[in-house]
């Protein structure tokens, strides 16, 4: 039997309000009325965020000694 | 052609990361006086385009620009040795990303850090909410001679800029992290980045990612040209 309606996976996160919009209308940290509860509060709040561990730490490791071998390499 | 010649000048010019004593620009690639590695195709490393491809990366400029349709930037390499008797000295150049006749929130820099980086090792410093007075500054500081820049995209900061900073509260802040952090920043907020002051190297790769609906035709015709001949472009991904 053939599908009555095509399944969509909601993307919450991408419903939510844009980080742009509301530093659009903000120039001090009392007009922005929306917080995440990550670090695009941060990010909002104080102009720069760390975001920990966006990449695993082994694979941090092995980049940074990919850095080391291409410098090596000329 | 004498082949061994040709081999000896074309590889190893001698860099070796366990012999402190071989950080010597004859032994390196050109690295600017800010650490830049802009040549040798550095930004098309096939370990630079794992880390811009790594999800936990991707995912932050998704959340952030609200979109998952988004275009990389193809920016430079950073390293900065612990030792700098042999380059140029690192003077500060506190500046924004932005043209101040464009404001608003335009751009989301980046950089991914692969060394530990505390308070005392070299790295990003922010002037920690000046993206939300970036407006007020311009308008104030608007009969500012500007600092000359390739680019309209880049604004300095002068001494009265500086002054101007200080005067409204803003604090300059060391960013730390360890490696594998993403550490991101608004294009507006000032920033810079300081030289180490201990025995540890700092090594970033700068990622920003774009919409793609941010993006004329003849950015992409660039863009496109950059890939094919390995070049790096700077940051608003282009």
């Amino acid at each position: 039997m053939a599908p009555s309606a095509i399944e969509v996976t909601p993307t919450e996160a991408y419903n939510a309000p844009s980080v742009k919009k509301i530093l659009a209308n903000s120039r001090s940290v009392a007009d922005i009325k929306v917080t995440f509860g990550d670090f695009r509060d941060d990010l909002m709040r104080d102009g720069y965020a760390v975001v920990k561990g966006a990449i695993p730490r082994d694979r941090a490791d092995s980049y940074g000694s990919a850095f080391y071998d291409f410098l090596e390499s000329l | 052609m004498n082949l061994h010649l040709l081999i000896a000048t074309s590889s190893n010019i001698g860099f070796d990361r366990n012999d402190p004593s071989t950080i010597k620009r004859k032994h390196l690639p050109v690295i600017n006086e800010k650490g830049m590695v802009l040549d040798y195709a550095g930004p098309h490393e096939n370990f630079v385009w794992q880390v811009r491809s790594e999800p936990g990366v991707v995912e932050v400029f998704e959340k952030v620009h609200g979109t998952k349709d988004l275009i990389v930037s193809f920016d430079a390499i950073n390293i900065g040795f612990h030792d700098r008797s042999d380059f140029p000295a690192n003077k500060p150049w506190p500046h924004q990303d932005q043209d101040p006749a464009k404001p608003g929130f335009r751009c989301l820099q980046g950089l991914v850090n692969l060394q530990p980086c505390g308070e005392n090792d070299g790295g990003l410093i922010v002037a920690r909410g000046g993206h939300l007075l970036s407006e007020d500054f311009h308008k104030d500081m608007a009969d500012e001679t500007r600092i000359p820049a390739w680019t309209s995209e880049w604004y300095g900061f002068t001494d009265n800029g500086m002054k101007w900073i200080k005067d409204h509260g803003l604090e300059w802040v060391k960013v730390c992290a360890d490696p594998g952090d993403l550490i991101l920043w608004d294009s507006r907020t000032p920033h810079y980045n300081v030289p180490t002051t201990s025995k540890q190297d700092r090594m970033a790769i700068y990622t920003c990612f774009m919409p793609v609906s941010e993006v004329t035709q003849e950015d992409l015709i660039r863009k496109k040209h950059a890939f094919e001949g390995n070049f790096s472009l700077y940051n608003l991904s282009l």
